[in-house]
């Protein structure tokens, strides 16, 4: 049983249908944490990740938008804690127009990647991001 | 057949078209330039015709063959029979030529294939989704080989900030003819970039390639001998010798070299090629033995190599840390072995990139070029899919404990604490009676004694 909240844990939540981005988190982030420190990666279901935030000091969220899972992902944004500063939010889609980013950036999305490799790009958002440190 | 008459009359509007487009045959040749393309590019239309036109493999360095090559349809065309693309073509004698969106069309099938270029803009620019990627990477892929014709060696090709570091240094180090050490792991391709280099910042010069773990100063001083010689005919000669492993070659090896590098002044020009992070060599204080390194475990480098190699170094970060590169990298390969018809696939299914991301190539660059090929050769389609990737690399799956480093386990230590922890038990099982617990452990007391006491030693 894996336990939350504890300082020395980096939790991720990734919402997806698959484990692409699961498995690039488990690839990548392993690297950007201290050798005192665990990475903790929770592959949860759209509905049950605004609970979940709130059992966990912070962290950072990956949602895949996918056009059958469009509704839940946005209702689980909307329904995000609006001072849930100690989540970062990232969303992760290959077809989204100009007009779905601004909206997204509105529901405070920080990152918008399209590919599981471009997570690389978000080291330095993720590792200086405070809420990291749980 | 069409009549002549017939073929006259398309002959006849094809010369008088204002439109840029041109035409390759199913075999990748280009079988015709219309002079509207050809004022595009800047040059005569016969001077490209019959040249190869295939993604990112010209054939020679001949600038109308690198032209051709970057006027070659995108990946998946034989599937969908319909593609865009933004051709950057290169300059042509020193001049550039604008970027081009052109609509590729592909007729008939099989040998009798024929793919006709439109270039221009068009408003109704919707591709299949799934082409998109595949045209994505292309597209990046020829801006890297138009910006970096000269040191496009594909190692070096991506978007991340250590490819563009590398690149950087490796357009200083191809104008200036000095001493360089290329600091990567191995299999990073770091000697193919090396003899790139070596080219373009001293063409026509001799090259010594010489592989430093084997060598021991006698026969370094044979091997390195015609770069010696070289020197010693004129004043004015001058030779370069690239070292492989220069960081695990003998001390004494490694010391020879630095002389002979060093007594030639800049006439002997040296790269090394190292491993990311060689540690210093330190001379013993005198005999005392105790107190040297422990190089055979160690990769080292004495301070006079070190010194020159710190003129200009170069860094070569693993793949592993360059995850954003890879769909790059890999496409580059897989186009390089498609022109060389080593098989059909000519790009990859978005599972296959997902499983060449999230694996951590250990082996590099060298690892991925080997799997790129057993995946050409295994895929008999115009796609390389996860299936076809070797199995190591589709079976990867990072997660907890991935990462941590297996700590070392003296199978023997542990086996004999193990031992003596039963032992242990037993006897106060027994209440101190050592004969009893020999007899419930089903040993002989004489060794459960000699257990007992080699504990208190």
């Amino acid at each position: 049983m894996m336990s939350f909240g504890q300082r020395s844990e980096r939790h991720w939540i990734v919402c997806e249908s698959g484990q692409r981005f699961s498995q690039m988190v488990w690839r990548l982030a392993a690297d950007w944490i201290g050798s005192d420190e665990s990475l903790v990666v929770v592959n949860s279901d759209a509905k049950e990740v605004v609970p979940l935030t709130r059992r966990l000091n912070g962290g950072i969220v990956l949602w895949e938008l996918s056009s059958s899972r469009e509704v839940e992902v946005v209702q689980s944004l909307t329904n995000f804690d609006p001072d849930g500063r100690s989540w970062l939010k990232i969303v992760a889609s290959g077809s989204l127009t100009l007009h779905d980013q601004s909206a997204l950036s509105e529901l405070g999305v920080a990152a918008i990647i399209r590919h599981p490799e471009e997570l690389s790009r978000l080291q330095r958002l993720v590792v200086s991001f405070g809420g990291y440190r749980g | 057949m069409p009549s002549a008459p017939n073929v006259r009359s398309l002959s006849r509007l094809l010369a008088a078209s204002n439109a840029a487009f041109w035409v390759i045959t199913s075999g990748g040749k280009i079988a015709f330039v219309s002079s509207e393309a050809a004022k595009w590019l800047g040059i005569e239309p016969d001077i490209l015709l019959d040249r190869q036109s295939i993604a990112g493999s010209p054939k020679s360095e001949d600038p109308a063959d690198v032209l051709a090559a970057s006027l070659s349809p995108p990946p998946g065309l034989s599937g969908s029979g319909f593609s865009l693309l933004l051709v950057q073509p290169p300059e042509v004698l020193g001049k550039s030529i604008a970027p081009q969106h052109v609509r590729f069309m592909q007729f008939g099938t099989d040998a009798e294939a024929l793919t006709i270029a439109v270039a221009g803009a068009f408003p109704n620019s919707v591709i299949d989704p799934q082409l998109s990627d595949s045209i994505t990477i292309r597209q990046t892929l020829d801006g890297w080989r138009k910006r970096h014709a000269s040191i496009a060696v594909i190692a070096t090709a991506g978007t991340s900030a250590a490819a563009k570091r590398l690149r950087g240094r490796l357009q200083i180090a191809a104008k200036l003819r000095t001493h360089l050490g290329f600091f990567g792991p191995y299999g990073s391709g770091a000697e193919s970039i090396a003899s790139r280099i070596h080219l373009l910042s001293a063409p026509g010069e001799p090259l010594v390639i010489v592989d430093g773990p084997l060598m021991d100063a006698e026969l370094l001083e044979a091997t390195i001998s015609p770069a010696i010689n070289q020197i010693a005919e004129s004043s004015k000669s001058t030779a370069s010798i690239l070292v492989r492993g220069l960081d695990e070659m003998p001390i004494e090896a490694q010391s020879r070299l630095a002389e002979v590098v060093i007594g030639a002044a800049s006439r002997i020009r040296l790269m090394g090629l190292c491993s990311p992070q060689p540690k210093l060599y330190c001379e013993p204080i005198a005999s005392d033995k105790t107190l040297a390194p422990d190089i055979a475990s160690t990769r080292v480098l004495v301070p006079r190599l070190a010194e020159l190699l710190t003129v200009l170094h170069i860094s070569i970060e693993p793949l592993s840390r360059r995850v954003e590169d890879l769909p790059l990298v890999a496409a580059a390969l897989l186009d390089a072995r498609h022109a060389a018809r080593e098989g059909t696939a000519e790009r990859f299914t978005r599972a296959a990139i997902d499983a060449m991301v999230k694996y951590p190539w250990p082996g590099d660059f060298a690892e991925l070029d080997a799997a790129i090929r057993h995946a050409v050769r295994t895929s008999t389609a115009d796609t390389i899919a996860a299936e076809h990737l070797p199995l190591v690399v589709r079976s990867y799956r990072a997660g907890a404990g991935s990462k941590r480093e297996a700590k070392p386990i003296e199978l023997d230590v542990a086996v004999r604490q193990f031992e003596l922890r039963l032992i242990q038990d037993a006897v106060a099982a027994a209440d101190g009676n050592r004969a009893e617990a020999a007899r419930r452990l089903g040993i002989s007391r004489t060794r459960l004694l000699r257990r007992l006491d080699e504990s208190q030693q």
